[in-house]
């Protein structure tokens, strides 16, 4: 079943049409990338979903219960981590989250037990000192806490690795993909590395509306092509295969590409084997998300 | 219930390690020792003013008693209700600027309990800090005069504390269609701005508006005030703006 699901959204901020019919279905247990270009409506989006913004048309439903505008009970089932977690600066991690847990009903020994863990798997477990001080990183570290202390059915992060430097976003991303055993993540991001390193579904958001979704995986075999490229040692290997086989070519790295259909890749293998040209590399050219956001996300 | 009781928790922290907790304190702990003592000294101050040679001279024959102290309590009181007032104005739109009251919302913290944990919080720090400045003050005065004479003070003190209430409801409510703290100082003061006109152009409206209550001081000289229609008043209006502030606040855009 879907944990979430959206039909026709869409939202107007006075003569701007943000999202013009928004139609994204995101599967149980997946790690859901909602990739767009800043000022795209990922915000927005997740804004509404929350019940945070009144949609101007369309249906979000989570876990199958329908999201209100204003107060909505579908909130006991998401944790959310804004783009910049604001909390109560005058709390230590740890009061902030007993105080999370008792505004969400946890028993009181849960919140206990909950807290520690989280905070010990978020690196927050020896922070005594009130949240004030606490750095962008720190900050995002215990809003990621703060999200999962309800044992959430769906987790949605806006932007959680953007502000931070190579090692936060790496340890963010590994308390996102442990997290991911338990409940179903969406996040939106304009970083793509981050995307293909954990993401099992993407989604794009272009121009107020979906211009692609699916499994990763099934994206990119879609998007394969039959490029090849070879990668020699030196020149003279290089001009050794050129001389052999006319359509390769040259791209501007020193790197010879072909395709599929002008050659088979099989012949060229037997030739390298033949000659013992010593070659570094021979592959596929696997499409990257990132020529795919250029192809899927740019017009 | 678990909910309100963390949220007003929370609200009492803040007012704890802000500061609040302590300033609100020392300025109504202030009020309370001004009163007795203005009316203690000033008649002292007026005697060395006073130039006999010059012909310059002051009535001090007058002797002052213990409702000359509870009247510089009830007209300190309306300062000491500005500032708590002005200090408490940030106490929704803080939230809103910082965006901290969504995280708890998104934990599915009910918004009417959010607008009823914030109007505790208001009340009782209200009536603490009302408290400490009436009892400091009413133990002076009657360490200093024979309270005897000021008739019906705890109904007066009451009543100004129930005036003061009111202006409670009217921050919460109007936190609740402003963003700002300087739009909700504007709002109240709109408001007391909008009854004294009316006041002054129709003065039969006088005995039924709520300002009238803030004259209740004049209650402790034996006079009569006609308080009860004000009050009824006072407190229905009071009423309806906390309670018609939760389906607006249900509606409002955090």
């Amino acid at each position: 079943m879907a944990m979430l699901e959206i039909k026709g959204l869409e939202k107007r901020f006075g003569d701007k049409q943000v999202l013009k019919g928004v139609d994204l279905t995101v599967p149980e247990k997946s790690i859901f990338g909602f990739i767009g270009k800043n000022g795209a409506g990922k915000t927005t989006t997740m804004k509404l979903i929350l019940g945070l913004l009144k949609a101007d048309k369309g249906e979000i439903t989570v876990n199958g219960m329908k999201v209100t505008y204003g107060q909505t009970d579908t909130n006991r089932m998401i944790g959310y981590l804004p783009d910049v977690p604001e909390f109560y600066q005058f709390m230590t991690p740890r009061e902030y989250l007993a105080f999370c847990g008792e505004i969400s009903g946890m028993p009181g020994s849960e919140i206990k037990q909950r807290s520690e863990e989280l905070l010990e798997a978020v690196g927050l477990g020896s922070e005594k000192h009130r949240i004030k001080g606490f750095s962008r990183g720190m900050r995002q570290r215990l809003g990621i806490a703060q999200a999962l202390l309800g044992r959430p059915k769906l987790l949605i992060c806006d932007e959680p690795t953007s502000a931070l430097d190579p090692v936060g976003r790496k340890d963010i991303l590994d308390i996102l993909v442990r997290a991911s055993k338990e409940t179903t993540i969406i996040f939106s991001t304009h970083i793509l590395s981050d995307v293909e390193r954990i993401c099992t579904d993407v989604a794009f958001l272009r121009n107020g509306t979906i211009s692609l979704e699916g499994k990763l995986a099934d994206i990119k075999r879609s998007y394969r092509s039959d490029e090849f490229c070879i990668e020699t040692d030196s020149q003279a290997s290089a001009e050794a295969l050129k001389n052999a086989f006319p359509m390769l070519k040259d791209n501007e790295n020193g790197i010879l590409v072909f395709r599929d259909k002008d050659l088979s890749p099989f012949e060229v293998m037997s030739f390298i084997a033949r000659s013992k040209l010593p070659v570094v590399r021979f592959e596929r050219v696997e499409p990257t998300l990132e020529s795919l956001f250029v192809e899927v996300v740019e017009p | 219930m678990r909910q309100l009781k963390a949220f007003v928790k929370k609200e009492f922290l803040d007012q704890y390690r802000s500061g609040k907790l302590f300033i609100l304190g020392a300025i109504f702990l202030f009020f309370g020792i001004l009163s007795p003592a203005t009316a203690k000294l000033i008649p002292k101050m007026l005697e060395m003013v006073a130039d006999h040679d010059t012909g310059f001279t002051i009535d001090t024959t007058r002797e002052v008693t213990a409702i000359d102290s509870f009247d510089q309590f009830f007209k300190n009181m309306s300062m000491a209700l500005i500032v708590f007032v002005i200090m408490q104005a940030g106490i929704f739109s803080k939230e809103y600027s910082s965006g901290t009251l969504m995280l708890s919302l998104t934990k599915g913290m009910s918004r009417g309990r959010v607008i009823a944990a914030k109007t505790i919080t208001l009340f009782l720090t209200w009536t603490a800090c009302y408290a400490l400045c009436f009892g400091v003050c009413y133990g002076y005065t009657a360490y200093f005069w024979d309270v005897s004479a000021a008739k019906d003070v705890f109904l007066a003190a009451l009543i100004y504390w129930l005036y003061g209430m009111s202006y409670l409801a009217m921050l919460v409510f109007f936190s609740t269609l402003v963003k700002s703290n300087t739009g909700v100082i504007g709002c109240i003061a709109a408001v007391y701005l909008v009854q004294t006109i009316i006041l002054s152009l129709i003065p039969k409206v006088k005995e039924v508006i709520p300002t009238y209550l803030s004259g209740i001081g004049n209650l402790t000289h034996g006079k009569d005030v006609a308080f009860a229609v004000p009050l009824t008043v006072t407190l229905i209006l009071s009423a309806a703006m906390i309670v018609s502030s939760v389906p607006i606040f249900n509606k409002k855009q955090i």
